[in-house]
């Protein structure tokens, strides 16, 4: 769970979808229905010297032209776009805390780290955990803790709850301002049963 | 240590190392660490002096806290109270020491050094 | 609605539903690969160098003439091409619902694997029914728990006591949705479990 935009994600792959889409449906229907096949096949390589003589249109030096240094330039953008969407999947995770007292003469800013490893502390060594990861991202520029839990095998999902939102609370106690904070449980039969052997 | 008094003529100044090591002295010993964990910023705005303070913090682990609901008032007090006074503390035990004016403490808190109860194995 | 509790319904949403990351990623690198190859193409072609493939002219002259292609073949091409473009629609626009839920609390948003529900099933289901955890599966779908019991030879299961048990374990959770048991004991048992 992190901040990656899931709108843009569903929206890429919805708009790349439906040109895939539409475009083999169109040659599909091409293959089929002759008539279409032999209009296109009369119109098709005018349309494309068309194409080609507006692209030579305006000769910058040698054969290349504006247009060609432009769609170069759009190829150029839209690549980088895309790889910084790739790049900023999973993304997120934030640094700060941003637990603010500002007043006149000082502030306060505690790191989310802070957060993080006093409740990682206090889910260590748990009989009920197998093991414990603990996040900080934002949610709509609100910073949420959020505690991954991996539950040891048939415990019931509210004990690690109720584990959990006790410490939760003597976090909040413990900084003097309310934490936001999401659980998250997983486990299961996958995970073995019995404790590990302490030495 | 007493307060530095201003001489009636000539002038004292503190080299700003020496400025750092007393505000790390300062908060280290506010926030119970080690000047060692302690990072110090000097700044000026519009000739006032700010002062940055990263650094971790001492507290109490969460387990005890969940058991014992007054340990947090008995340990300090919370975070942010404990850096609000530690603030004011190193504010004017920097005045009193180089007889500078603190206009702002900036307290970053970057970690913390959780106290852990002393068993008996 | 407090600005918690709305922070709180995003969060459970957002968790209980697939972020469609993946997909994204793999369409994104191959739009990425096809813009750059057309883009180095046409670089080559301006410079005068010789093509790497197809020069952008021939695959201009291509697509011109794609309808004297023997028609089979651009059935078929389209026909998967479209297909493509028909689950990378159905994989935008569908919920993908994880396998979890919500466990409701006042305190956090609290989402749970379905598998660690069934866990706890199965170890009160065990318990009811007088047989060893490993004599029990239990399946977590989005509305239902269902409890198979497999009985130890010799040794009647009381289903009813079961039923309760898992029952009981539901109602202390809390799930939304909420699950709905079902039993089923097997009819051939296991000698000595």
């Amino acid at each position: 769970m992190n901040n990656t935009n899931r709108a843009a994600n569903r929206t890429l792959i919805l708009v790349i979808g439906l040109v895939l889409l539409v475009v083999g449906a169109a040659a599909a229907v091409l293959g089929v229905v002759s008539d279409y096949r032999d209009a296109f096949t009369s119109v098709a390589p005018s349309v494309q010297q068309n194409v080609a003589d507006f692209m030579d249109g305006a000769p910058l030096a040698g054969t290349v032209t504006w247009w060609h240094i432009a769609a170069l330039a759009l190829i150029v953008l839209v690549v980088v776009l895309l790889v910084i969407f790739i790049f900023r999947q999973g993304h997120g995770h934030t640094g700060r805390f941003v637990r603010d007292n500002k007043t006149a003469t000082g502030e306060t800013i505690i790191d989310s780290r802070v957060a993080e490893q006093l409740m990682l502390e206090s889910l260590t060594d748990r009989p009920e955990l197998v093991s414990c990861r603990v996040t900080t991202y934002l949610v709509k520029d609100t910073p949420v803790l959020k505690v991954s839990a991996l539950a040891r095998r048939g415990v019931s999902p509210v004990a690690i709850v109720t584990l959990v939102e006790d410490r939760l609370a003597a976090l909040d106690q413990l900084l003097g301002s309310h934490v936001l904070a999401s659980v998250h449980v997983s486990g299961g039969f996958r995970v073995k049963a019995s404790s590990s052997t302490r030495l | 240590m007493t307060a530095i008094e201003a001489p009636s003529r000539g002038r004292t100044s503190v080299s700003s190392k020496a400025l750092n090591k007393v505000v790390s002295a300062v908060s280290a010993d506010e926030l119970q660490v080690d000047a060692t964990s302690v990072s110090v910023d000097l700044s000026d705005s519009s000739g006032k002096l700010v002062l940055t303070v990263r650094s971790p913090i001492r507290a109490v682990a969460l387990g005890r806290i969940v058991t014992d609901g007054s340990l947090v008032e008995r340990a300090g007090g919370t975070l942010l109270a404990r850096t609000a006074q530690a603030q004011d503390i190193i504010r004017s035990r920097v005045n009193a020491l180089t007889g500078y004016a603190v206009e702002r403490v900036i307290v970053r808190v970057t970690g913390v050094e959780i106290k852990q109860e002393k068993r008996v194995k | 609605m407090s600005q918690e509790t709305a922070t709180y319904r995003r969060i459970q949403r957002r968790e209980l539903h697939s972020s469609r990351s993946a997909t994204a990623i793999v369409v994104a690198a191959v739009v990425v690969i096809a813009l750059a190859y057309i883009a180095t193409e046409t670089v080559l072609a301006l410079a005068g160098q010789p093509p790497l493939l197809v020069s952008p002219t021939d695959m201009g002259e291509g697509i011109a003439g794609v309808a004297a292609v023997d028609t089979g073949i651009l059935i078929a091409a389209g026909v998967v091409v479209a297909l493509i473009g028909l689950v990378l629609v159905i994989s935008a626009i569908a919920p993908g619902r994880r396998a979890r839920r919500v466990i409701e609390s006042e305190k956090t948003a609290v989402v749970v694997d379905n598998e660690v529900i069934a866990s706890a099933l199965a170890r009160h289901a065990a318990r009811a029914g007088r047989v060893s955890p490993d004599s029990v599966r239990v399946s977590v779908s989005h509305r239902a728990a269902v409890v198979d019991l497999t009985p130890a030879s010799g040794m009647a299961v009381d289903k009813d006591a079961v039923l309760a048990a898992v029952q009981a374990e539901l109602d202390t959770l809390g799930l939304s949705p909420a699950l709905t048991p079902r039993v089923t004991i097997s009819s051939h048992g296991k000698v000595g479990a």
